[in-house]
């Protein structure tokens, strides 16, 4: 992956994830070890969490499609990887916290997706996302 | 399971509500000037109102009374849903696949 080329996005909206059960399975310990990866980065990287919460959910019997959405993840960190979050001085100080929910944003079990941020000068301090 | 949209965010509202009294908790106690009312940001007009005003009708009956201590707090003043447009609404990065230009705007509101 060190040679691959960046994109600037990590996941596009036409992307349907879904179970793919006649997909080509791909090393489902290699599959896992991605996603621990990338959890791993969420402690830092707020831009990360949907797409980790998403190839998450195919740890088990994962297949080509899911390795193809989890090295999209891959390729816009090859672009971003000095990112971090820049708190700036000023600003009211305030607590200001936001919240959303996409209703039945998985195909399969119709579930919804719910998150929230919180910002603290100019940066966020606590992001949960969840199916 | 949720039967709508404004249940689907009615019930997202307090998980995001239990960590901001948490983190309030933790900003008074390191002296952060923080006891007022704490804004929460939500792009959903009938959630707002369903949180302020206990309407039972037809679509709201069955939400689970856990769901409603969001009334109390917002009574009590300790918490209070705003209204944000979907443009600045940066919790959009945790539920859905975003355009582009969508994607790097809430990225920067992030601080990333």
């Amino acid at each position: 992956m060190m040679k691959s080329n960046s994109i600037s996005n990590p996941i596009v909206p036409g992307c349907k994830a879904n179970k793919d059960e006649d997909g080509i399975k791909v090393d489902e310990t290699y599959y896992k070890q991605l996603v621990g990866s990338l959890m791993y980065l969420t402690t830092t990287r707020p831009d990360m969490m949907f797409i980790t919460c998403l190839i998450s959910r195919y740890m088990s019997k994962p297949t080509k499609l899911h390795l193809l959405v989890a090295k999209g993840a891959l390729r816009y960190l090859r672009g971003t990887v000095n990112f971090r979050i820049h708190y700036k001085k000023g600003g009211s100080g305030e607590l200001l916290a936001f919240t959303d929910s996409d209703y039945a944003g998985d195909m399969e079990d119709m579930k919804s997706t719910s998150g929230y941020v919180f910002l603290l000068s100019f940066g966020a301090v606590s992001w949960s996302s969840k199916k | 399971m949720t039967l709508s949209t404004t249940e689907a965010e009615f019930v997202a509202a307090p998980m995001c509500v239990c960590q901001a009294l948490w983190i309030k908790r933790i900003l008074k106690e390191l002296g952060h000037s923080n006891g007022g009312c704490t804004q929460v940001r939500c792009d959903n007009n009938s959630t707002i109102k369903l949180s302020k005003n206990p309407a039972m009708h037809g679509r709201s009956k069955h939400i689970d009374v856990r769901y409603h201590f969001l009334r109390n707090l917002t009574r009590e003043g300790t918490i209070a849903l705003v209204h944000c447009g979907s443009k600045d609404q940066v919790a959009d990065l945790m539920t859905k696949p975003l355009k582009l230009e969508a994607f790097l705007r809430l990225r920067e509101l992030l601080g990333v």
